[in-house]
């Protein structure tokens, strides 16, 4: 293990890097103490010579001479195919200027809070996964001297593959890069090559993520059955909260909206569901949620790792649009689900699928303006806003959010840096789901660790026990990730700093709802 | 003779470059944008038509020359690189200046052969070029030697050495060929300096007709890249019937989930 990692040391036997709590950034204001355990010698079955952590939960690792011929040949193949314009037109352009004509100038590895978290370790710097690709393609093409080309072995791919999951794909990289050079979606390829051509990526995206949506209806495994028991609780806890009778609506054809939320919601905090609920018919807007598998999870994690999973959801989302004879289709508080359905899967449906598809953010807003009747000072607690990558730099969602924020809740705090230039919550590109063996050990001391100074900073006036504090997060995931950090940093004891949704804290401020986040 | 060589490279150069980059003319992919995009009305606080609820129902202007504003701008000044790493900013800056100077004078040089150009704009032309070859040198030997110190030396392959190496060698031999243009050697070296000129020229052609085979084109590169990186245009009736030729594409990929069929019928789960 050594301090300043080559490229050909992927190449190499051994765990590659070990990092310590002396390497981590610094918390402000905060003395905190993170512990690192040993891997489990259970888990060595995994590949976890990368950095000791292990994103892919198959034991894939080849047994023998054979097996690993085999694993050569796939991935070779997998290569080619990689830049061949039948097999990934979808993104094979972005991806060819990408991998030629870096300069490796570096101005994208302090733009990365993964790199930055990790005390600058090499192997998280934006540019090392993508330039290992680089030289193994550029190895079968021309002189390896001249091109510093990298020779494939069993090594260098397993790892390549633990690389691909070290990277949010929240593409602040590339806002930096003087060039418009991708790592995020040179890293993105990366994973599509494991998954499409040699079946590789971690079971919460594929076995129990897309495969199991498309076998159930949902990557959580609720079917149609539970999901309507579901809604009659949450009509139940409506009234039990608020004393208010609302019939959820589910399956009206004809509707103006279908409203599409993340699984995780109905499953986990019903709290953004029942929101949503109350918001939409104080407002008597036409709206129904659909039962029919495939109408009640939004989420398509195809956008993290396949392109061909990603199109099948989308297309099932829509099929589900189509039959309800739906206006438009509106995304709830989730992040990927938004740039999945509404810009992606733009160019990959059309029509009768090409249903109009938004954002429910603008139209939270417009109903905060028009429509409801609300009371800021009920919100008069500390309130700090998390940009979500996928609706706010990768789709220009930004203004809506914080309008409502500063009408609905008087002491507000931007983080910094916000908006288009915000930081990843650690949780993106599909890590928040990734939470067996020791991942959640990397999200939570590396990748969110940038986020939490953020928020220590945004509170630094109010660190303290006595008055609660909320972390706005207009997304699922980033909500799950956000809480299971503050719980590992202990600041929800500590600082009493929790995380909610945007529409809890509307509905916190409506005049005739006392109490709600309570 | 030495301007029809210098014509020719730019010429060879110019198609290289259009073979090389065609593709991009006409390429389609998916959207993958990020935000701020300069065409976007609300591009101050890098928001896009997204904001409004029922966008599809609005018309929104976008102004196009904001998309050319940027581009120059990354061109010209490069803002991004300039906050996070100035000192690098500055020398990569002056280094471009210094090929930009030079690259004023070739052109001026190359139609004094087919025009009367006064030799007062021609002095003034190799002064220019004098300079820019000492800026050339001296951040060209700044990068260089970033280049050897790790991490930097790890990625940077010998090609991209060997091109700074030309780059350096080139601006060495123009210095010599401008301080013979001012006349400062004795008499009797002047014979000797003024094979410069040639050297020089002839080392620039080589240059020039060998730029499509590096990254030195990265300057067009990065209107590529930005075009794709500011692609929000929704989809349209030209756009779905080029999908749609792609989306009819078979596909060989090898993983159990995805059928050798098209996307299309992949997309649909359509059976055999
Ligand atoms: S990706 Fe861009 S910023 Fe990063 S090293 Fe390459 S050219 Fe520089
Ligand atoms: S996409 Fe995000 S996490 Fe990945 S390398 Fe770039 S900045 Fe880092």
């Amino acid at each position: 293990m050594k301090d300043q990692i080559k490229l050909s040391d992927v190449l190499k036997e051994g765990q590659l890097l070990k990092i310590g709590p002396e390497d981590l950034i610094k918390l402000p204001n905060y003395d905190f103490k993170d512990e690192f355990k040993e891997i489990n010698p259970e888990w060595k079955k995994y590949v976890f010579e990368l950095d000791g952590f292990i994103g892919i939960d198959l034991e894939w690792k080849p047994k023998n001479k054979e097996e690993e011929n085999e694993l050569l040949l796939k991935f070779t193949e997998g290569l080619k195919k990689l830049l061949s314009e039948e097999n990934n037109w979808t993104f094979l352009y972005p991806l060819l200027l990408s991998l030629d004509y870096c300069t490796r100038c570096k101005s994208c590895s302090s733009a990365c809070h993964v790199y930055l978290a990790s005390g600058k370790k090499e192997i998280y710097r934006p540019t090392f996964r993508s330039e290992i690709l680089r030289r193994i393609i550029k190895k079968s093409k021309f002189g390896k001297k001249l091109f510093g080309s990298l020779d494939v072995n069993k090594n260098l791919i397993l790892r390549l593959a633990e690389l691909a999951y070290r990277c949010n794909l929240c593409r602040r990289c590339v806002q930096f890069c003087p060039l418009g050079i991708d790592n995020g979606l040179i890293t993105r390829e990366i994973r599509k090559l494991y998954s499409q051509e040699l079946g590789v990526a971690p079971k919460a995206l594929h076995e129990k993520g897309t495969v199991q949506q498309l076998n159930i209806g949902s990557s959580t495994g609720l079917r149609s059955e539970g999901f309507r028991s579901i809604i009659k609780f949450v009509e139940e806890e409506i009234f039990e909260r608020t004393g208010k009778k609302i019939k959820i609506p589910v399956d009206e054809k004809g509707s103006d909206i279908l409203l599409l939320h993340n699984a995780g919601d109905y499953l986990s905090r019903l709290e953004n569901v029942m929101a949503f609920a109350i918001i939409f018919e104080e407002a008597s807007l036409s709206w129904t949620l659909s039962s029919e598998a495939f109408g009640y999870d939004a989420v398509n994690y195809g956008i993290w790792y396949d392109d061909f999973q990603l199109g099948k959801i989308a297309f099932k989302h829509l099929e589900i649009a189509r039959k309800l004879e739906v206006n438009r289709v509106v995304v709830g508080e989730c992040g990927h689900a938004h740039k999945a359905l509404i810009s992606v899967a733009d160019r990959l449906i059309f029509g009768e699928y090409q249903i109009p598809r938004e954002s429910c953010l603008p139209i939270l807003l417009d109903l905060v303006k028009k429509k409801l009747n609300l009371d800021p000072e009920k919100n008069s607690f500390p309130v700090t806003l998390h940009d979500p990558c996928n609706i706010v730099r990768l789709m220009g969602v930004v203004e809506p959010q914080r309008e409502i924020l500063r009408k609905i809740c008087p002491s507000f705090k931007e983080m910094k840096p916000n908006g288009v230039y915000n930081y990843c919550c650690g949780g993106g590109g599909g890590l928040a789901i990734m939470n067996s063996l020791n991942f959640p050990e990397f999200r939570n001391k590396i990748s969110s660790r940038v986020k939490f100074c953020q928020i220590l900073d945004a509170f630094r006036d109010v660190l303290n026990s006595e008055s609660k504090k909320y972390v706005c997060a207009p997304c699922s995931n980033c909500r799950a990730t956000i809480r299971d950090f503050l719980d590992y940093y202990k600041a929800k004891d500590k600082f009493k700093i929790d995380c909610c949704g945007l529409a809890e804290l509307i509905v916190n401020s409506m005049v005739d709802f006392d109490g709600f986040l309570e | 003779m030495l301007h029809y060589l210098l014509l020719s490279s730019f010429a060879m150069f110019f198609i290289a470059i259009l073979l090389n980059f065609s593709k991009y003319f006409r390429a389609v992919h998916l959207r993958c944008e990020v935000y701020p995009i300069p065409h976007e009305i609300n591009y101050k606080h890098g928001g896009s038509y997204y904001e409004w609820s029922e966008w599809w129902r609005r018309s929104f202007e976008r102004p196009r020359r904001w998309k050319l504003k940027t581009i120059l701008g990354i061109l010209l000044i490069n803002r991004k690189k300039m906050s996070l790493q100035p000192k690098h900013w500055f020398a990569t800056f002056m280094f471009h200046l210094g090929i930009f100077f030079h690259a004023i004078w070739i052109l001026m040089w190359i139609l004094c052969a087919f025009f009367n150009i006064s030799t007062k704009i021609l002095k003034m032309a190799s002064l220019l070029a004098f300079f820019g070859s000492i800026l050339m040198l001296a951040f060209g030997m700044y990068l260089f030697l970033r280049k050897l110190r790790p991490p930097l030396r790890y990625y940077v392959p010998l090609r991209d050495h060997l091109i700074l190496i030309f780059v350096l060698l080139l601006a060495s031999t123009g210095l010599l060929n401008f301080l013979e243009d001012f006349h400062i050697f004795p008499n009797d070296l002047q014979p000797f300096f003024e094979s410069f000129k040639t050297v020089h020229l002839i080392l620039y052609s080589a240059l020039i007709l060998s730029l499509p085979l590096t990254k030195v084109t990265h300057y067009i590169a990065l209107i590529f890249t930005h075009l794709i990186l500011w692609d929000n245009e929704k989809m349209s009736e030209k756009l779905e019937e080029r999908l749609k030729e792609k989306l009819h594409c078979r596909v060989e990929w090898g993983a159990q989930h995805i059928a050798k069929k098209t996307w299309i019928e992949n997309f649909l789960e359509v059976e055999k």
